[in-house]
């Protein structure tokens, strides 16, 4: 808790034969995070050819995977596969090096890449004939209006016909200037369709190159007439017959594709996680080094992996390695990457702080606290017994879902049940349920403070709160830098914060008469003296220093105001559900004749509005929690800028690794 | 002026101004969201939420003119300011000022829902920004807020239930 996880730095050398398991070995433990290595006497270590086939093979495998993946089985959706995901059963693989994978996979792709591709480009060959039958069809129904044989309007050796639309208004130019062009060697029929002229003109295979330029400055929409026999109407009966055949044909290509789908879906999408994480291993390649004989690898390590790895990789290598593992140097400080490390409990949390950004390796991990003060914000915004109660069962309910998963639903779960339980407490206090549902059917129900009435007392709580967590921010912020030696900056940026804030304080309460006003004055004037101080040992100019003191001091105060939210939003949550409550004792009464509507409408609105109330107001306090944490606390101290711990680590959904020794 | 047209006034206006904003921002999100959606349907539940943010303005709107309506005993009683007295007219334009201050506040919804739409933009983009996304929209929020709290001091101090 507070320290991030303790890193040692691991240095390995060991022979190029073993290099394909050690690699797969740490790979598949997750626990290394890998840095590039620079040495001069030795070379970068670059993919061989298998690793660059495993990348190909990627590619290919997941180009089929999309394709089968349109005619597989669909799983079960909405609620149910929401809140309790299938787990994917995970089939073992035996690797005995990548040669033999790929071998495998060529094998495996020798029979089932054709037999579906083969499918693939049948269905689609079948899509696009069927979308050609519709188009003609669609210039046969045009074609009907004149009724006449189709292969009459087909050109003949010395003839040309042209068949298409023309605007109403520009039809009657047309035929003028075609026949004066073309010395009245023209012959046609038209037909109104569809608000255009449809026209039919014959002419003279020699006139064409006269008639062309004319017939696209009018406009002329050309027709492709179908290669077909008879009359429009026996066509278009004929083409929809072919069409119907096809069809058929196509349903049983596609009842194909859903079998082979049946058959390989799950094993392409079981090849191409194994190929993904050869990927994954060959770019890792180019962080190593090596000579003819050997080769070396050095990263980062949590420490209480180190017997565990040393271990392992002396048994990998039969003992024919060099591992050395030391402690970080100071000067490695900004290099180490860094993993949180907290009790089970406050874990879920560190989601919060890494969406921030983690601290540097000397920092403080502010998690624990943020754990606590994150979801009692919440639970002061929302602030209302049965709302957290609602919330507390959906996150429960998706936490014992996806708690094999341990995935992000998970986490965000089980920060929302600990908000949902601060929620839950905060509201009994303020005598919450519905709102004030229950007061206003008539029953009382003890409260400690109403917050609508006593709505000045809220804010003061809140303000107070507010001004508790900026202390507490500050003083982290003031024992983290003494103890990395940054006593200055930690005397000039938090110090006079902390001191101003207990004078403020001191002098509230002796405003309340509980203390004298000197002990405030004790805190709150070096406070001050020293914030001016601060301020003006910066090298701008003096005008501009003491603008940004005032600037400083106002910011200050902003971010102090700003957990007034706090209360706006508590009042908000009590406001809509008031206003729903209101809204039901309205049409509660209403009947028409014996039959009491107004109950059952009532009923559907109290539901539906304060689900929708639960909702809308989680959203706030979510959000707003978030934002006092972000924006004010973290201001006061946390700079966020570590590097966060990403170990060298398979994918592993669908399949598991059995590493031959 | 008559007491009535003061209070009337000001749950009107607290309704209507945030009200009208909220759609604005609303509409703008929409608009954002309608593309994410089109690009990948991935993208709804996400755009969804984030369209969401700018309609808090309204709530608090509507919360504004329920207490003016409940302190001033136009639900709930006959209204209690009937009388042109000083007092009254006092009390009355108090409720106005409050409900201008959420009325005014709550245009900070339009440019929430610029913050929102280009937010839509980026999450569907990197999923990954999302919360960081919601984060910079309520930042406009803040306004409102501060707006709301006045308000709520303002009617229950100055006015009272």
């Amino acid at each position: 808790m507070f320290k991030p996880e303790e890193m040692v730095k691991i240095e390995v050398l060991s022979l190029n034969r073993y290099k394909d398991s050690i690699l797969t070995y740490l790979h598949e433990q997750g626990v290394l995070e890998i840095r590039e290595i620079d040495v001069d006497v030795a070379q970068k270590d670059a993919p061989n050819e298998f690793y660059r086939k495993a990348a190909s093979y990627t590619i290919s495998l997941s180009r089929l995977i999309e394709f089968l993946k349109l005619y597989k089985k669909q799983e079960q959706g909405g609620i149910k596969g929401f809140i309790f995901p299938e787990l994917k059963p995970k089939r073992k693989y035996k690797y005995r090096g990548i040669e033999n994978l790929i071998k495998e996979i060529e094998s495996f792709l020798e029979n089932a890449e054709p037999e579906i591709k083969n499918i693939e480009s049948k269905i689609s060959s079948l899509n696009t004939e069927i979308e050609r039958l519709k188009t003609e069809i669609e210039t046969l129904e045009l074609l009907s209006a004149l009724d006449i044989e189709i292969e009459y309007l087909k050109p003949t050796k010395s003839v040309e016909i042209v068949v298409g639309f023309v605007e109403k208004d520009k039809f009657l130019p047309l035929i003028e200037e075609l026949k004066k062009a073309l010395d009245n060697r023209i012959a046609y029929v038209s037909r109104d369709l569809k608000g255009k002229v449809f026209v039919v003109v014959a002419l003279l295979n020699r006139d064409y190159d006269k008639a062309n330029p004319i017939l696209a400055k009018y406009s002329f929409e050309r027709i492709e007439v179908p290669e077909v026999r008879g009359k429009p109407k026996e066509a278009i009966a004929e083409l929809q017959e072919e069409i119907a055949r096809l069809n058929k044909e196509l349903e049983a290509a596609e009842k194909e594709a859903k079998s082979l789908a049946e058959k390989y879906h799950d094993e392409l999408v079981f090849y191409q996680e194994l190929m993904e994480n050869e990927r994954d291993k060959a770019n890792m390649l180019s962080n190593l080094v090596r000579t003819n004989m050997t080769f070396a690898l050095t990263g980062w390590l949590p420490k209480k992996y180190v017997p565990k790895i040393v271990e392992g990789l002396n048994k990998i290598s039969h003992g024919k390695i060099y591992v050395n593992i030391r402690p970080p140097t100071p000067e490695e400080l900004d290099e180490i990457p860094v993993k949180l490390k907290n009790p089970k409990f406050i874990e879920p949390f560190e989601m919060l702080t890494e969406m921030f950004g983690v601290p540097k390796y000397n920092e403080l991990d502010p998690t624990p606290i943020l754990a606590f003060t994150y979801s009692f914000f919440f639970g002061f915004m929302l602030t209302d017994f049965m709302y957290g109660l609602i919330i507390a069962i959906v996150a429960a309910l998706l936490i014992m879902g996806h708690k094999k998963l341990n995935d992000g639903v998970y986490r965000f779960s089980n920060i929302l049940l600990w908000s949902a339980l601060f929620t839950m407490v905060l509201g009994v206090l303020f005598g919450s349920y519905f709102g004030d549902a229950f007061q206003r059917a008539g029953i009382n129900v003890p409260a400690m403070l109403d917050p609508m009435r006593e709505a000045l007392i809220v804010l003061g709580l809140a303000l107070a709160i507010g001004l508790l967590h900026l202390f507490i921010g500050y003083t982290l912020g003031f024992i983290v830098k003494v103890k990395n030696k940054e006593t200055v900056s930690a005397v000039l940026e938090q110090l006079p914060w902390m001191l101003i804030i207990l004078g403020v304080v001191f002098l509230a309460l002796s405003m309340a008469g509980f203390t004298s006003t000197l002990l405030g004055e004790v805190f709150l004037v070096p406070g001050v003296a020293l914030f001016v101080i601060s301020e003006f040992k910066s090298d701008l100019p003096v005008l501009m220093r003491l603008l940004m003191t005032i600037s400083d001091f106002f910011g200050f105060i902003g971010n102090w105001l700003s957990y007034a939210r706090l209360m706006a939003l508590a009042l908000a949550t009590a406001g809509i559900a008031m206003v729903i409550n209101i809204i039901v004792a309205m049409i509660w009464g209403i009947k028409i004749g014996p039959v009491p509507l107004g109950i059952v409408i009532g009923l559907v609105v109290f539901v539906g509005g304060h689900i929708f109330s639960t909702a809308i107001n989680a959203l706030g306090a979510f959000v707003h929690a978030l934002r006092l944490h972000y924006v004010e606390f973290f201001g006061t101290f946390y700079s966020g800028d570590g590097k966060r711990f990403e170990p060298f680590k398979a994918k592993r959904e669908v399949s598991e690794l059995e590493l031959e020794i | 002026m008559e007491p009535i047209v003061y209070v009337a006034l000001g749950a009107a206006l607290a309704a209507g101004i945030a009200g009208a904003a909220s759609s604005f921002g609303v509409g703008i999100a929409g608009a954002a969201a309608a593309g994410a959606v089109a690009e990948d349907e991935k993208n709804f539940r996400n755009a969804l939420v984030l369209q969401g943010l700018p309609m808090t303005q309204s709530i608090y709107g509507l919360i504004t003119l329920f207490l003016i309506a409940l302190v001033s005993g136009i639900l709930g009683g006959g209204f209690k300011f009937a009388e042109t007295t000083t007092e009254n007219i006092i009390k009355a334009a108090i409720l106005l000022g409050a409900g201008l201050t959420v009325g005014l506040t709550g245009l900070s919804a339009i440019p929430q829902g610029i913050i929102a739409s280009a937010g839509i933009g980026a999450v569907s983009k990197n999923p990954k920004t999302f919360t960081q996304a919601i984060i910079f929209a309520a930042m406009a929020e803040t306004m409102a807020i501060f707006g709301l709290v006045g308000a709520l001091i303002l009617i229950i101090t100055g006015v009272g239930f």
